[in-house]
C-alpha cells in the first residue's frame, strides 16, 4: 500500500504561488453553486492577469511549484482545469479477470496520483543501493508542475467480447456507448480503444509522462498498456484559445459558464450514482496532412475552417468571440461562412443547440511512409502528427457522435485530417480524499 | 447537385470509380438503383478495394458484393476499377486492375470479376485479352453479350517508366445464360497505340478510360493525349482501328476520363485535371462544360476527384463519384 499519503488538501501542500493559484483555478470554483467562475472566463481571466505588466508571465519556476488538487467533492482534474502545456495519454488493456485485482489497481493509482501531484515520489525511494526504487526519478525536482491524474474507463471495463469479467455489465451506463464507425474513419486498431484511460497533464513533458509511467507499472499483470500519445498545447504561450498545428485557434465556442457545464458537462440524475458529476471522453487520434494544408492559399485555409487565421474571428467579424453569423451572406448572396466549412458544421446552431467541451493537444510522432486518403493518393514520407481531440460532454449520444456524424461527411476540413485512433470513457467524479478512488462507488 | 450517399462501406474501401445505373430489376437489384465500386482500400492503397455498393436513388446505401482480394481466377488480386456492366440475367461484370501496395511496381492483369444478381461472387474471366481493365461499354444480344473494354496496363514496367503507347480497347463477346457465369467466346483487339503512364507517387496508372458505344462507334477517352477519339464498325470490325479517328481534342478537355451517352446522344466526360463535367457532340463540337467538384483541397481543384458517370434513369441527370469525398452525388438537368 502506500507509504506517503497526502494530506486531503485541495490546494496540495507544495504551497501554490500566487500566479499559480491565479491561472490554475480550482475546478470547485468552477462547479461551485450558480455565480461560481465559470471555467473559460476564470482561466481567460487569470491567463490576462498573468500577461498583466505587473505581474510577468510566469515561466519556468513558478509553474513548477504549482499543484492541481487530485482529491476534491467535484469532478476530476484535467477536464476543466486550465490546460497544461503537455499531455501524456494511455489506454490500457485490463489482463486481470478478478475484480478485486482492478479494485486494488484503482486504489494504488488514486494513491500515487495524489502524491505524484503534490510533485511527491510515487511512493518514497528507498535509498537502499541493492533495492528496486518504487520511482523512476525523473521527476525529482522538477516539483507538481501543476500536474493531473485523469482516470477513465472503458467499454471493457464492463464487458468485453462479450464477457462480463467483473460482474460489472448491468453496470455500464447508456451513455456508454461503442462509438459507431464514422466515414472516413481510418482507425489503427493498435491505437484504439482500452479498458481503462490514464491522462496525466502538467507544465512539463518528463512530469506528465512520469505519472503514467509510474501508474502503468503499478499495473503489471493486472493491466497493459495498449496505446499512449503524447501531446503539446500552447495555451499558456498564447494566453488565450490555443492554436494547433494548422494555425487555427481551437476551441473557441466551448462551454465555460456553469450553467452551460451543468447542461452539457457533467452526468447528472439521468447517470447511474457513481457518475453523477463526472462526464465523458471521447479522445480521437486525428492525423492532419500538414504538408497539404502548408500548400493551401491562406484564403482556402480560411474557408475551410470559417475563421480567420490570426484572430480567431468568424469570417467576416474582427473579434475571436463574435457570434457566429450563418446566416451572413456576401454581395453575390454566397454564405459568408461556406456551408462546408467546419465552424458552420460544428456550431451548436446546427446541432440542436448541443456543445461538447474541447480540451485537445496538439501530438508530433516524427514522420512515416503514408499514402494519403485523398486524390492523387500521394505516397511519401510525410509528417505523422495533428490533434489529440478530446470532447467531453454529458452524454456522447447527444454531444460528440451526432455531431460528428455530420462533419464526417460534409466538413470540408474532412480533406486534410484523418482520425486514426479513437477511445471513448466515462470519467467518474473526483476521489473524495485519502484512502477513496475515482469511481469506488461502481464497485460498491 | 445533390450528394446521394457515401460510398465508403463497412470495411472502409474508398475511391469510387465505376458507376452504372441498374437498367432493369434482378435479385437484390431494382431499376435505376446505382452501383457503386471502390478502387482502394482502407490502407489508401490503390488496386486493393474490393466492394461493390448498391445505392438506392432515395441515398440509401448497402454493400452489395465484397470480393475476396485475392482470387485464384484474378491474377494480381482484386481492385475494382471503372469497368462494370450488368448482363441480361443479372450478373454484374466488374473490372480489377489489382495491385498489391497501391503502385504498378506490383499490379496484375486481372480480370473481370462475375457477381450474381444477389451479390454473390460466381466467377472470373481473365486471359490474354485482359490487361488492366479499365472501363467498359456492353451491348445486349439476348444469349450474347458484347464488351467493349479498354485495358490500360499492357507493358506498363512499373512506376515512373516512360510513356508506353500501347493501351487498347478490345471487343469480347460473351456467351449469356441464366443458370450458369458468362463464358468467353471470342476477343478481338480493336484499336490499340494509346499512351500508357504511371506515376512515381501517385495515381496508379493513366491510359485509355472512357468507352461508350452509339450507332456502331465506340468512342474511347484518352486522357493522356486529351482527346476522344471514335472506332469505327466496332461491332464488326476484325483489324485494329489503331488510335481511331480524334474526335475532339483540348477545348474544355482536361484528361478525358469517364464517359457516358447522354439523352440527346452526346457524349459526357469527366476531366481528370479538374473537377468539370464537358458535353461534346459525335462530331466533336463541345457544347458545355459544368464545374462539379472544385474542391481547392486539389491541384488544380478538382483535379483527381471525378472518375465514373452514368445517366439518371429517364434523363433527369448525371450521376458522378466524388473521389475526394467518397460520395455519389447527382447534377439534375432541366
Amino acid at each position: 500500500m502506500v507509504g506517503d499519503p497526502v494530506s486531503n488538501n485541495e490546494r496540495g501542500d507544495s504551497g501554490s504561488s500566487g500566479t499559480g493559484a491565479a491561472r490554475g483555478v480550482s475546478r470547485r470554483r468552477f462547479l461551485g453553486s450558480v455565480g461560481g467562475a465559470a471555467l473559460g472566463a476564470g482561466a481567460l481571466a487569470a491567463r490576462l492577469k498573468i500577461s498583466s505588466p505587473d505581474e510577468p508571465t510566469p515561466k519556468g519556476t513558478s509553474y513548477r511549484n504549482s499543484t492541481e488538487p487530485f482529491y476534491g467533492d467535484g469532478p476530476q482534474g484535467g477536464i476543466t482545469t486550465a490546460p497544461q502545456s503537455n499531455t501524456y495519454f494511455a489506454a490500457l488493456d485490463l489482463l486481470s479477470e478478478r475484480r478485486l485485482e482492478v479494485v486494488e489497481l484503482l486504489r494504488s493509482w488514486n494513491a500515487v496520483a495524489a502524491n505524484l501531484t503534490a510533485g511527491k515520489p510515487a511512493r518514497p525511494l528507498l535509498k537502499n543501493v541493492s533495492a528496486v526504487e518504487p520511482d523512476s526519478g525523473e521527476a525529482i525536482d522538477l516539483g507538481p508542475a501543476r500536474l493531473t491524474v485523469t482516470f477513465g474507463f472503458g467499454t471493457g471495463l464492463f464487458e468485453k467480447g462479450g464477457a462480463d469479467r467483473y460482474g460489472l455489465s448491468s453496470r455500464r451506463p447508456a451513455a456508454l456507448v461503442d462509438l459507431p464507425r464514422f466515414p472516413n474513419d481510418q482507425l489503427i486498431e493498435q491505437k484504439t480503444g482500452g479498458d481503462l484511460t490514464i491522462q496525466a497533464c502538467a507544465e512539463d513533458s518528463q512530469v506528465a509522462f512520469h505519472a503514467v509511467r509510474q501508474l502503468a507499472r503499478l499495473a503489471d499483470g493486472v493491466a497493459q498498456i495498449r496505446w499512449v500519445q503524447a501531446g503539446f498545447n500552447e495555451t499558456a504561450a498564447s494566453q488565450g484559445t490555443p492554436r494547433n498545428l494548422m494555425g487555427f485557434k481551437d476551441g473557441t465556442i466551448n462551454p465555460t459558464t456553469a450553467a452551460q457545464q451543468a447542461k452539457f458537462l457533467w452526468v447528472a440524475s439521468e447517470g447511474p450514482a457513481w457518475m453523477r458529476g463526472g462526464t465523458y471522453l471521447v479522445a480521437r487520434r486525428i492525423r492532419i496532412s500538414l504538408e497539404h494544408w502548408d500548400q493551401e492559399s491562406l484564403s482556402v485555409q480560411e474557408q475551410v475552417i470559417g475563421r480567420h487565421k490570426v484572430s480567431g474571428a468568424p469570417l467576416g467579424e474582427s473579434s475571436e468571440f463574435a457570434p457566429l453569423d450563418l446566416e451572413a451572406t456576401d454581395a453575390s448572396g454566397n454564405p459568408v461562412i461556406p456551408i462546408d466549412a467546419h465552424v458552420r458544421l460544428a456550431a451548436p446552431q446546427n446541432n440542436r443547440g448541443e456543445m461538447i467541451l474541447r480540451r485537445s493537444y496538439s501530438y508530433n510522432d516524427g514522420i512515416d511512409l503514408f499514402t494519403e486518403r485523398w486524390p492523387p493518393w500521394e505516397r511519401a514520407l510525410l509528417y505523422d502528427a495533428g490533434l489529440l481531440f478530446c470532447a467531453y460532454q454529458r452524454d456522447p449520444r447527444k454531444g460528440f457522435i451526432p455531431i460528428f456524424e455530420s462533419l464526417a461527411e460534409n466538413d470540408s476540413l474532412g480533406q486534410f485530417t484523418t482520425h486514426t485512433g479513437s477511445v471513448i470513457v466515462a470519467l467518474p467524479r473526483a476521489a473524495l480524499g485519502d484512502g477513496h478512488f475515482v469511481g469506488e462507488d461502481l464497485f460498491v | 447537385m445533390t450528394t446521394i450517399a457515401s460510398t465508403i462501406p463497412a470495411n472502409g474501401d474508398e475511391n469510387p470509380y465505376a458507376v452504372y445505373v441498374a437498367p432493369f430489376s434482378a435479385g437484390l437489384i431494382r431499376t435505376g438503383d446505382v452501383l457503386v465500386d471502390d478502387f482502394n482500400s482502407v490502407s489508401n492503397e490503390q488496386g486493393t478495394g474490393t466492394s461493390v455498393l448498391l445505392v438506392a436513388p432515395s441515398g440509401t446505401a448497402k454493400t452489395f458484393a465484397e470480393v475476396p482480394r485475392h482470387l485464384a481466377g484474378c491474377p494480381g488480386g482484386v481492385g475494382l476499377t471503372t469497368a462494370m456492366a450488368m448482363l441480361p440475367d443479372g450478373w454484374v461484370l466488374v473490372g480489377s486492375t489489382p495491385t498489391l501496395d497501391g503502385t504498378t511496381a506490383t499490379a496484375g492483369h486481372g480480370c473481370l470479376v462475375v457477381i450474381s444478381a444477389t451479390g454473390r461472387l460466381a466467377g472470373t474471366i481473365a486471359g490474354p485479352e485482359i490487361d488492366g481493365p479499365w472501363d467498359m461499354a456492353t451491348l445486349d444480344h439476348g444469349s450474347t453479350a458484347t464488351l467493349f473494354l479498354t485495358n490500360t496496363l499492357i507493358d506498363v514496367n512499373g512506376p515512373g517508366q516512360p510513356t508506353v503507347d500501347k493501351g487498347d480497347l478490345v471487343r469480347i463477346v460473351l456467351r449469356v445464360a441464366t443458370s450458369s457465369p458468362p463464358i468467353v467466346v471470342s476477343s478481338k483487339v480493336l484499336a490499340s497505340g494509346f499512351p500508357e503512364r504511371s506515376d512515381v507517387e501517385s495515381r496508379l496508372v493513366a491510359g485509355p478510360t472512357g468507352v461508350a458505344l452509339e450507332a456502331g462507334t465506340a468512342y474511347v477517352a484518352d486522357p493522356l493525349s486529351n482527346t476522344v477519339v471514335a472506332i469505327p464498325d466496332a461491332l464488326t470490325r476484325t483489324v485494329s482501328a489503331g488510335t481511331g479517328k480524334v474526335v475532339s481534342s483540348g477545348g474544355e478537355l482536361h484528361g478525358p476520363l469517364g464517359m457516358a451517352v447522354a439523352p440527346n446522344g452526346d457524349l459526357l466526360l469527366t476531366n481528370v485535371l479538374n473537377g468539370d463535367l464537358v458535353e461534346i457532340t459525335l462530331s466533336g463540337h463541345e457544347v458545355a462544360h459544368a464545374v462539379v467538384d472544385p474542391d481547392p483541397a486539389q491541384s488544380p481543384p478538382g483535379a483527381g476527384d471525378l472518375f465514373g458517370i452514368a445517366i439518371a434513369p429517364g434523363g433527369k441527370g448525371v450521376y458522378f463519384v466524388k473521389d475526394d469525398t467518397n460520395t455519389l452525388a447527382l447534377l439534375r438537368c432541366r
